[in-house]
């Protein structure tokens, strides 16, 4: 099912295109990581999105709402948390979150208890009385996707939301998206980070200079962009045996061989892989392990950046 | 129901906490003490106010000048402060995503902003009808005072916030120019009550003033206006909140505004206008200038609103000459037209009125045309050349002084009787005095000037507006 459907969508700033007619659409419950270089036009893409900047042209449709006529009602269905933020400094967390359960037209009777279960996901609620200005970066940041679940949002929208966070707030977050993203939630996640990305995003838009120069789900991504798969074969003993039958199978290359462990390229099929590892075995060798290595998103980006 | 408004129980939570509330409640009876206090001890041992009904009339305006001082003053800094606190705490995207309506979040801040002033005002207002009572004032001027007094607190507010409304540069934003315009409104209303408390004149208890034909009461008067022009920056509050990126005026406000100060101002002058006196009609002239200065830079279009536009109209247009017009359509530089014409008609009708000579105030109209045509290019050219220098304002704003005040200063350093006639400044000030006219030969000496001074900056929009359609095609 469709959630998000952009259209031709375009942000001028004076002679500046930051967003130039993109058009992509979003269906349910997938993750979709925004990535590219600081000035690609995420944080536009994202602020037009989120209905806090009206688009030069071009439409937007969030669950069959018009962007550019019901914004109010797209505000209710969705939570963006912006790239810097902070939250108000003179309430509780407990009082911050009632606040915006209250905006979000949570019923009153409902609130305390939304309150309580927002507070135990991002595992604040030993917080729940402190004042926000006394909370850590990394709390707030958790605090800020708190404020997103109060009103159970159908579509995410994360503006890096990891930066300047140090490696255990990071991982704590990544937590909370974590179990977001296994809950089914809809969720578009810029960053430029891309560790902070890989594992748990179904799908990449690579922007650049207000562009999305690819976007699909990851899987299809790699087999398009990588036209190799890359093997990791560990064998007891015979080494250079392993090699020899390797190279007779077509379309492989060791790329290097040490300690019994074999690192091939090979441009094959599934059916093609099971053939290799039955075809060593047949042999003779003794594999005790055979694993295809995944292409992060790392090394996703830096080939499509190479061009 | 107002108080079912989430920004309120936002502000209900900082703000009304038991460990501040009691500050502000201490503060506010010692002032009350205070006042009581001074005031006591001049009617027992001074003997000024002769007797208890003077005292307590006494004591009635001090509150008066008092609640004057809670619900504009302090309410206005209040309200004044809210988005700028947003944008500088870094949570106005949230604010700003909020899935309540323009009119909630404005009501939201008005009162929950203003929660601890509205309690301490609420109390000012019971204190008030009992002094009032007891310093035996009429129960209907009672009333007119509330009115005003409320009217006025929510022009001021309203005027606070939709000035605060403006992320882009709230980050460093001083509030200056809006001090000075209500340093203008509330002065002399502070000054005068100041005087009516310390001289026990009632001034406002007889005094009446004509809305056209139409006799209220002054403080109904000074209301109804009140009221009115709340309307309208309210109507701009709605505004801002929903068209963040666009003027605070649309064409279609800046003109219906424009028609509705003159209505007002021509109500408020009709009176005296019938009177036929010549004083008052370049009174009213200069009175219903000020909205054709200020309005254009309410609705001023910026670079960036330009080139889309023009983008708009490229790709509708068939040729370069509907294009330009298109654009030149969408300027800056139509509503300045409109403006003075309907200042123009609005003029004719009080020279007529008063039975002015029509040709020679035609004459004055054309000058002060030339003028304000000046300012105007001046305006433009700040909207064009911004992406260029960012400076631009820096020397506009130079050449604006210079424009004004030189003539002046030349004047006196010349001894000339003419030359300070070339200042905007200075002819308005000699179409109010009573000298007699200044001769043709010097008007048109002047109108030539400001022609002459025109025809660069003119020349300078012109190059821009080439350059912006000429971007547009390259985009």
């Amino acid at each position: 099912m469709e959630i998000l459907e952009v259209d031709n969508l375009r942000k001028e700033f004076g002679t500046l295109v930051a967003v130039n007619d993109i058009s992509v659409s979003v269906e349910k419950g997938q993750v979709w990581g925004l990535i590219g270089p600081n000035g690609a036009g995420k944080t536009t893409l994202l602020r037009m999105l989120a209905t806090v900047l009206r688009p030069t042209s071009g439409s937007v449709q969030l669950l069959g709402f018009d962007l550019a006529k019901e914004y109010l009602k797209i505000r209710r269905h969705i939570g963006y948390l912006p790239d810097f933020f902070n939250l108000y400094n003179d309430l509780t967390l407990r009082e911050c979150l009632e606040f915006f359960a209250k905006a979000y037209k949570v019923e009153n009777k409902l609130i305390p208890k939304r309150v309580d279960e927002v507070l135990d996901y991002v595992e604040l609620q030993s917080k729940r009385d402190d004042f926000i200005r006394h909370l850590s970066r990394g709390m707030v940041q958790r605090m800020g996707v708190g404020v997103l679940l109060v009103h159970d949002p159908d579509v995410f929208l994360l503006d890096e939301p990891a930066s300047g966070l140090d490696p255990k707030a990071r991982i704590q977050l990544r937590a909370v998206l974590k179990k977001l993203s296994g809950e089914g939630k809809t969720i578009i996640i810029s960053s430029h980070i891309l560790t902070e990305l890989s594992g748990f995003c179904s799908h990449i838009a690579l922007m650049n200079e207000g562009n999305i120069v690819l976007h699909g789900a990851v899987d299809e991504i790699q087999r398009r962009v990588f036209d190799t798969r890359k093997l990791r074969i560990s064998v007891l003993d015979d080494c250079d045996k392993a090699i020899r039958l390797i190279e007779e199978f077509t379309n492989t290359k060791i790329e290097n061989a040490r300690d019994n462990e074999i690192i091939v390229e090979i441009s094959a099929d599934e059916s093609e892989l099971a053939a290799l590892n039955s075809h060593l075995v047949a042999k003779g060798i003794k594999v005790y392990s055979f694993n295809e290595e995944k292409t992060d998103l790392e090394d996703l980006f830096m080939k499509i950046s190479a061009g | 129901m107002i108080l079912n408004n989430p920004l309120i129980r936002r502000y209900r939570y900082s703000l009304m906490r038991p460990r501040q509330l009691w500050i502000y409640i201490t503060i506010y009876i010692a002032v009350i003490a205070l006042i009581v206090f001074i005031n006591y001890t001049a009617y027992q041992y001074q003997e000024w106010f002769g007797n208890q009904i003077r005292f307590f009339k006494s004591l009635y305006y001090q509150f008066l000048i008092l609640q004057i001082i809670v619900l504009c003053i302090l309410a206005m800094i209040n309200s004044s402060s809210a988005i700028k606190d947003e944008v500088t705490g870094k949570s106005y995207d949230f604010f700003r995503m909020l899935p309540i309506s323009a009119g909630k979040k404005a009501a939201g801040i008005l009162i929950g902003k203003n929660l601890v002033v509205l309690l301490l005002a609420g109390v000012n207002f019971l204190l008030l009808i009992i002094l009032g009572m007891l310093g035996r004032i009429n129960g209907v001027l009672l009333g007119q005072y509330f009115l005003a007094l409320i009217s006025v607190a929510v022009l001021t507010n309203s005027v606070a916030l939709l000035s605060s409304i403006n992320p882009v540069s709230a980050k460093k934003k001083n509030h200056i120019v809006l001090f000075i315009v209500l340093g203008f409104i509330f002065v002399p209303f502070v000054i005068s009550s100041i005087g009516i408390a310390i001289r026990k004149i009632n001034i406002f208890e007889n005094v009446t003033g004509k809305f056209y034909t139409i006799e209220l009461p002054v403080l109904i008067l000074i209301s109804l206006v009140a009221i009115y022009f709340s309307c309208w920056a309210v109507k701009g509050i709605l505004r801002r909140f929903t068209r963040e990126d666009e003027p605070l005026f649309n064409r279609m406000g800046a003109y219906l505004f424009m028609l509705g100060f003159e209505l007002v101002l021509f109500g408020l002058f009709y009176e005296h206008l019938k009177e036929g006196a010549q004083k008052t009609n370049y009174l009213y002239w200069l009175i219903s200038l000020l909205p054709v200065l200020l309005v254009p830079i309410w609705s001023l279009r910026s670079f960036d609103k330009y080139l889309e536009h023009s983008g708009l109209i490229q790709s509708k247009s068939a040729g370069n000459k509907n294009l330009v017009s298109g654009f030149l359509l969408y300027s800056n530089l139509l509503p300045v037209l409109v403006l003075f014409a309907i200042w123009t008609a609005g003029s004719i009708v009080t020279a007529l009125m008063t039975e002015q000579e029509l040709l020679y105030n035609l004459y004055y109209i054309v000058i002060l045309f030339s003028f304000y045509l000046f300012l105007m290019l001046l305006l433009e050219l700040y909207v064009v050349y911004i992406p260029v220098s960012n400076k631009i304002g820096l020397l506009l704003s130079f050449i604006t002084i210079v424009y004004l005040f030189i003539p002046l200063i030349l004047s006196g350093v010349l001894g000339s009787k003419e030359v300070y006639l070339y200042s905007l400044l200075g002819f308005c000030a000699r179409v109010l005095s009573s000298k007699s006219a200044p001769g043709f030969l010097t008007q048109t000496g002047i109108l030539l000037v400001n022609v002459a001074l025109c025809i660069i900056p003119t020349m300078l929009v012109w190059k821009r507006y080439k350059h912006i359609l000429a971007a547009r095609q390259k985009m």
